[in-house]
């Protein structure tokens, strides 16, 4: 798990704004939300004591 | 007609363009945190932060599309979530809480209202795009000037700042379940 990669892909993301690369753009923003999510998912272990 | 619709245009860069600060100050904060008070950070809020700034960022360099605020609400949705999972882990009763606070409330507490706080100013944004400027209408038009470039300037930074941060903390691999110290710095 590398946690660093959400930012890496941030920082792409920002790096293709700045070239006016709209597609690649796109492409890291989306990658950047997978992941984070991803790892979201990864790091939850803990159950939540919460009854409703 | 024409400079209605320019007068539009500019409010909403400018609104754009304050989101995108509004973003990069709430990740300068956490930082500040982490730095001076030797707060270690919940990354992936600061991610979810990342992607709202990403749509805010893109309005201005690559034009206003309505996929660019989907993207602000995508990222706001994602960061609610995590958060709102952070602070229903410490709703029992006779939890401190995890970590320093800020006026009183933890920091997943603020960035669930921070969400939240976007997805209003977006809402809020969509209606003064209809007051101001042509309805309906998105200016597909890149914004270069120095203060548009300070802005994207300040965000690439704090990202770069925290991409640095992340590899010292985490190195190239997972984070420890309670971070303490930066492994890569021992």
């Amino acid at each position: 798990m590398y946690m660093f990669l959400p930012f890496l892909r941030a920082f792409a993301a920002c790096a293709s704004a700045s070239r006016s690369r709209a597609g690649l753009g796109y492409l890291f923003w989306g990658a950047t939300v997978v992941v984070t999510v991803a790892w979201f998912f990864h790091h939850t272990t803990d159950s939540l004591n919460l009854s409703f | 007609m024409s400079e209605q619709r320019s007068f539009g245009a500019m409010l909403t860069m400018i609104a754009n363009m304050l989101g995108l600060l509004g973003i990069s100050l709430v990740l300068m904060v956490a930082f500040y945190y982490q730095l001076a008070l030797g707060e270690l950070p919940c990354l992936l809020q600061r991610a979810g932060f990342m992607a709202i700034g990403i749509g805010f960022l893109f309005n201005l360099r690559i034009g206003e599309r309505a996929s660019h605020y989907a993207m602000i609400l995508a990222g706001s949705l994602v960061t609610g979530f995590i958060s709102v999972r952070q602070v229903a882990l410490h709703l029992g009763a006779g939890d401190p809480g995890y970590g320093s606070t800020l006026f009183g409330l933890h920091f997943y507490t603020w960035a669930l209202i921070a969400a939240i706080g976007v997805v209003g100013y977006v809402a809020l944004l969509f209606v003064l795009k209809d007051v101001v400027g042509k309805r309906g209408a998105f200016e597909d038009t890149p914004v270069n000037g120095p203060t548009s470039n300070a802005a994207f300037t300040i965000f690439a930074l704090v990202i770069a700042a925290n991409l640095v941060s992340t590899v010292l903390e985490c190195g190239a691999g997972q984070c420890e379940d309670n971070p303490v110290h930066y492994p890569m710095l021992r």
